[in-house]
């Protein structure tokens, strides 16, 4: 068993393959012997979500061992989720984004994957406006840039 | 913390969606991108158009999509051939415009100030031009801050652009205007598509002068072939036109300079990249005429002819002088510096992996050499 602690001081005890679906915490345990025996701190992590994230490394405990490369073809860019993942991914808005933060902290590529495929599924159909809303980002162009960018994309607008 | 924007600007209220990083947000593009329709002849196609309204959400979307704009219509325009569309350009995996939309986005996006006598009726038809075209107001990634002038020799378009002995004005009269050029001609936009794709090409790599030697095209262009071996590294070797006999001789050409530079265990120093093509050709060239035919290794692994070779290594700056073989002038220094640059990245790329090509070139394994 390993045991690991959250940004919010709980402590998760969890089968070492478990945890190993993580890069960084397999590597941190190969490295560390005295990893096993003491809790590993996860200060980006908060505990809801490290539930989450545990609970697809547990369902996804005898998959292959993701590639370390980063070739693409070993992440081939698609959006299709598999049913299991679908279902598990399903949370709010600010889950996912905090699911897609740790799967990338803790270095778990097909949670990164599936959490990516998700907010692109999500782009689809959606105007600049609602972009920057579900992303909660600033438009930081100004008003001119604007008038101009609008004008290079009008040749593209539906007509 | 973070907030959302509502009609007045930013609330107030908090959220709690925290922020992605950029380099995450890139993945969800990538993944986004994958999914777009490609290569659809229809008015515009679905992916461009996705590209444009992404490119309005903020300065890091932009960052993103709008040089992948610039790729599909600039770098890799097409022309139609009837009701279909044919790439022009040596790009032909990539996206494909019409001329007829290529037309109005410069005329949109660009600073074409149309004249009299003005009509379009599709590619190769219609009434001559007489348009100022300026390439420095299209915002075209790189050239802005790279590429500080652009000539044509004897001012003269290559024939593959347009046919006949067409002549293009510069507009030099004008100091803001260093890329602005007039034009008459009824293929004015194949022309300003070309000047932009031959721009991207050489402010990639760093050249602040773009001399234009329409002698050649641009897969002869010695200064650009670490653009080309890049493309082959890259999985884009399709983008050469490998249906013409000279562009296979490049392509050829390519992939046994790859293989050379890549296997070099010596130093690195210096001319080295020019010693040792020499070298490797010279060992060619000495065999004895009762040897069977030399020969090197092509792309797809067939043995290809001495004479291919040859002729890659002459788009390279080699000539075959009297009294042998050997570099006439100077092999251009950019040539030599990309090179290097190139098999450096190529290396760093190959390291620890073993990768396969699954396009052309089955045969042939990237090692770590």
């Amino acid at each position: 068993m390993v045991q690991l602690s959250t940004s919010d001081n709980e402590i998760f005890n969890v089968d070492r393959d478990v945890a190993e679906r993580s890069v960084l915490l397999k590597t941190m345990l190969d490295d560390l012997p005295e990893a096993e025996e003491n809790p590993i701190p996860l200060s980006n992590v908060s505990s809801n979500v490290l539930k989450k994230v545990l609970e697809y490394c547990a369902h996804h405990r005898g998959d292959p061992a993701p590639p370390t490369d980063e070739s693409e073809e070993s992440r081939k860019r698609t959006t299709d989720i598999g049913d299991w993942d679908s279902k598990f991914i399903n949370v709010d808005q600010e889950m996912l984004f905090e699911i897609i933060l740790a799967a990338n902290y803790l270095d778990i590529k097909p949670l990164l994957d599936v959490g990516c495929k998700t907010v692109a599924n999500m782009i689809k159909g959606k105007t600049p406006e609602e972009i920057r809303k579900l992303f909660n980002i600033q438009n930081d162009f100004t008003q001119e840039e604007e008038e101009q960018i609008k004008k290079e994309n009008e040749w593209a607008e539906d007509r | 913390m973070l907030h959302y924007l509502n009609k007045y600007g930013f609330d107030d209220r908090k959220t709690g969606v925290p922020q992605l990083p950029v380099e995450l947000l890139h993945i969800i593009f990538e993944h986004y991108m994958s999914t777009v329709p490609e290569r659809r002849e229809q008015e515009l196609c679905t992916e461009t158009r996705e590209i444009c309204k992404l490119a309005r959400v903020n300065r890091t979307f932009q960052a993103f999509f709008k040089p992948l704009l610039w790729k599909r219509v600039c770098i890799f325009g097409a022309k139609v051939h009837g009701e279909k569309i044919t790439s022009r350009s040596c790009f032909g995996s990539f996206q494909a415009l019409p001329m007829p939309q290529l037309w109005n986005f410069f005329s949109t996006f660009g600073s074409a100030e149309h004249k009299e006598g003005f009509s379009w009726l599709g590619p190769g038809c219609g009434a001559f031009y007489e348009s100022d075209m300026n390439l420095s107001k299209f915002s075209i990634p790189l050239i802005d801050s790279t590429v500080e002038s652009i000539s044509l020799q004897n001012s003269k378009l290559p024939r593959d652009v347009c046919d006949g002995d067409t002549l293009i004005d510069w507009l030099e009269d004008d100091p803001q205007s260093q890329f602005g050029f007039r034009l008459k001609h009824k293929e004015q936009p194949t022309v300003c598509h070309w000047f932009v794709q031959q721009c991207m090409i050489g402010a990639e790599h760093s050249l602040k002068e773009v001399n234009f030697d329409c002698g050649l095209s641009p897969l002869d262009i010695p200064a650009l072939y670490p653009l080309w071996i890049y493309f082959e590294r890259v999985r884009v070797l399709s983008c050469l036109d490998a249906g013409k006999n000279r562009a296979n001789n490049v392509v050829d050409g390519i992939a046994w300079l790859r293989r050379l530079l890549l296997q070099y265990e010596g130093q690195r120093d210096g001319n080295w990249i020019q010693e040792l093509i020499t070298k490797e050709y010279e060992a060619f060239d000495g065999r004895e005429p009762s040897e069977p035919v030399p020969s090197f290794t092509g792309l797809d692994g067939r043995r290809s002819s001495l004479w291919r070779l040859k002729y890659f290594l002459r788009t390279l700056g080699f000539r075959f002088l009297e009294d042998g073989f050997g570099l006439v002038g100077d092999m251009d220094s950019n040539l030599q510096a990309n090179l290097a640059k190139v098999v450096e990245r190529l290396k760093k790329q190959t390291r620890g992996k073993r990768l396969k090509k699954q396009t052309m070139e089955k045969k042939i394994e990237f090692l770590d050499f």
